[in-house]
């Protein structure tokens, strides 16, 4: 009876898949960049050790932080702070335009979504140092680039998520809205912005945090704000007062961090 | 009102209207019937410009919407409300901002008039007034998420009575409303259109929602009119053919539904 059972019962799958011919494939190219890679390093023991007594020296030396320049290390975190706020508020401002053109179910035209679409994409894809870099070059040293920069990498990401969010609205109110007679500009305004307001606000405050966090790097190339403090404290071999700056940048970041997640998730 | 004649829509390889050709006269109350899938809606669709036919010619109030663009189609569809199955609420705005939504396609309106924060005073003392005739006053300020099926489509009925048009259409108003509540909400339709003397072109399943209000009796099966009478004049038998071929189809994709 049993053996009976045994031919019977259908053969279940093989418990390994044969891996495919592209799997070999994209396996094999990675394990050859990967080698390429570490060997393009030179990785050796001596200049790891050597890296470990250098890291040990840089904390002797960083340690205890000197908090004599706090109220101008303050200050540098307060510009930054600034450009953190100015840059994504009229970034995100920019990015409600931005994400009704980019979206299919509000852009006029598609050749104008295309457009909008591909705004967006370089926007993104350009990182903000690289945008701080240019605008430095632009309108010269300072927040004003910072902000610039800001600006620029807000709307590549924040008019992506909100274009995204507005297509995935229903459809029915605004037919609704549209049924009654109403522009074009109404039923985007009556129907879809309700609907996605909470999301964008969410988006929004998290591009706060994202900017807060971008506008402290983008001091090290010049465009203002407490960055320009820490190139200048390491440069000059000023490791006490580099690690001031460290510890403020990290309690503002952190606390930053804290009450934006708190605000959203009472908006969401 | 409603003059509709040889109208055809395709989409992609489906042949949904095959040469429709209806006539409504004004004040008169349509119903219009046949199974899922046979053109109701997108018919209904049609009517108001939401979808556009691809030969034939509709006129409504006076309006060839078949051909009508951009402005002077939003000028028809100020005399056109639409009823949907789905009540079309804008779900986190309260249900008076969606009535007062009713008036968006007025000359005089626009958005920031129908905001509660900006409407004109004398707007919002009709838009409450249409809360009223539907019997929601209390539920103004909810959100129209949380009110119920009935209360919804109460709600999408008085946002129709500001709109205030000379042709209502109703795409199966009580299709998603559970018996009782779909009564009532039907019976409160056919007062409101009998007050204001609207002409009214509405889909339905319930037969005897058909036989109870509607003055024609109008039967659409897989693209076609089949049936067009009067009430008086219409037979059961005829309205049970309309469903009988639908069955059959079920049966031979073993996807038994039945109507």
């Amino acid at each position: 009876m049993q053996s009976d059972n045994q031919t019977t019962s259908p053969s279940a799958p093989p418990r390994f898949k044969r891996p495919s011919i592209f799997t070999w494939v994209v396996l094999l190219i990675f394990i050859g960049l990967l080698a390429q890679g570490i060997s393009v390093m030179e990785i050796t023991f001596e200049r790891l050790a050597r890296g470990a007594v250098n890291l040990v020296h840089f904390i002797g030396r960083a340690i205890p932080p000197d908090f004599d320049d706090l109220d101008l290390i303050g200050r540098s975190m307060l510009e930054t702070l600034y450009i953190a706020l100015v840059g994504v508020t009229v970034g995100v401002i920019l990015s409600v335009p931005f994400s009704l053109l980019a979206a299919r179910n509000t852009a006029p035209h598609p050749l104008i979504r295309a457009i909008a679409r591909f705004a967006i994409a370089t926007m993104r894809t350009i990182p903000d140092l690289i945008w701080a870099l240019i605008f430095v070059v632009a309108v010269g040293l300072g927040p004003l680039a910072g902000v610039l920069a800001i600006i620029m990498d807000t709307i590549g990401f924040a008019a992506r998520f909100f274009s995204e969010r507005i297509e995935e609205t229903h459809p029915g109110p605004a037919e609704a809205l549209s049924s009654t007679g109403a522009g074009r500009l109404s039923v985007i305004g009556g129907a879809i912005m309700p609907e996605t307001l909470a999301s964008m606000t969410a988006t929004s405050l998290y591009s706060v945090e994202k900017a807060l966090r971008s506008a402290v790097t983008l001091g090290l190339v010049g465009a203002g704000g407490i960055g320009v403090e820490l190139a200048a404290a390491m440069r000059l071999f000023n490791y006490d007062d580099a690690l001031a700056i460290i510890l403020v940048i990290l309690v503002c970041v952190l606390s930053f961090e804290q009450l934006s997640s708190m605000i959203r998730k009472r908006v969401i | 009102m409603i003059d509709v004649s040889q109208v055809e829509k395709s989409f992609a390889a489906l042949h949904v209207l095959r040469g429709i050709d209806l006539h409504v006269q004004p004040g008169q109350f349509v119903v219009l019937l046949g199974a899922n899938g046979c053109g109701k809606s997108t018919l209904i669709r049609c009517l108001n410009g939401l979808t556009r036919p691809d030969a034939g010619r509709i006129e409504v109030a006076g309006v060839q919407i078949s051909a009508a663009r951009r402005r002077r189609l939003r000028r028809a569809r100020r005399q056109i409300g639409v009823v949907f199955q789905q009540f079309n609420l804008v779900p986190n705005v309260s249900a008076f901002q969606n009535v007062l939504y009713g008036a968006l396609g007025r000359p005089s309106g626009g958005l920031m008039r129908t905001l509660p924060a900006f409407a004109p005073s004398q707007l919002r003392e009709q838009a409450m007034a249409c809360l009223e005739r539907v019997g929601l006053v209390d539920h103004a300020a909810t959100a129209a998420r949380d009110l119920s099926g009935g209360q919804q489509q109460r709600v999408a009925i008085a946002r129709t009575l500001l709109q205030s048009p000379n042709v209502l259409i109703a795409d199966e108003p009580v299709a998603s409303l559970d018996p009782q509540a779909g009564r009532a909400v039907m019976e409160l339709l056919i007062e409101i259109v009998a007050e204001r003397g609207m002409t009214v072109l509405c889909s339905l399943h319930q037969l005897e929602f058909a036989m109870a209000y509607g003055d024609r009796v109008v039967g659409m099966k897989a693209g076609r009119i089949e049936l067009n009478e009067c009430r008086e004049r219409v037979n059961r038998d005829a309205m049970g053919e309309l469903y009988k071929g639908v069955v059959r189809v079920d049966h031979e994709t073993n996807n038994a539904q039945v109507h």
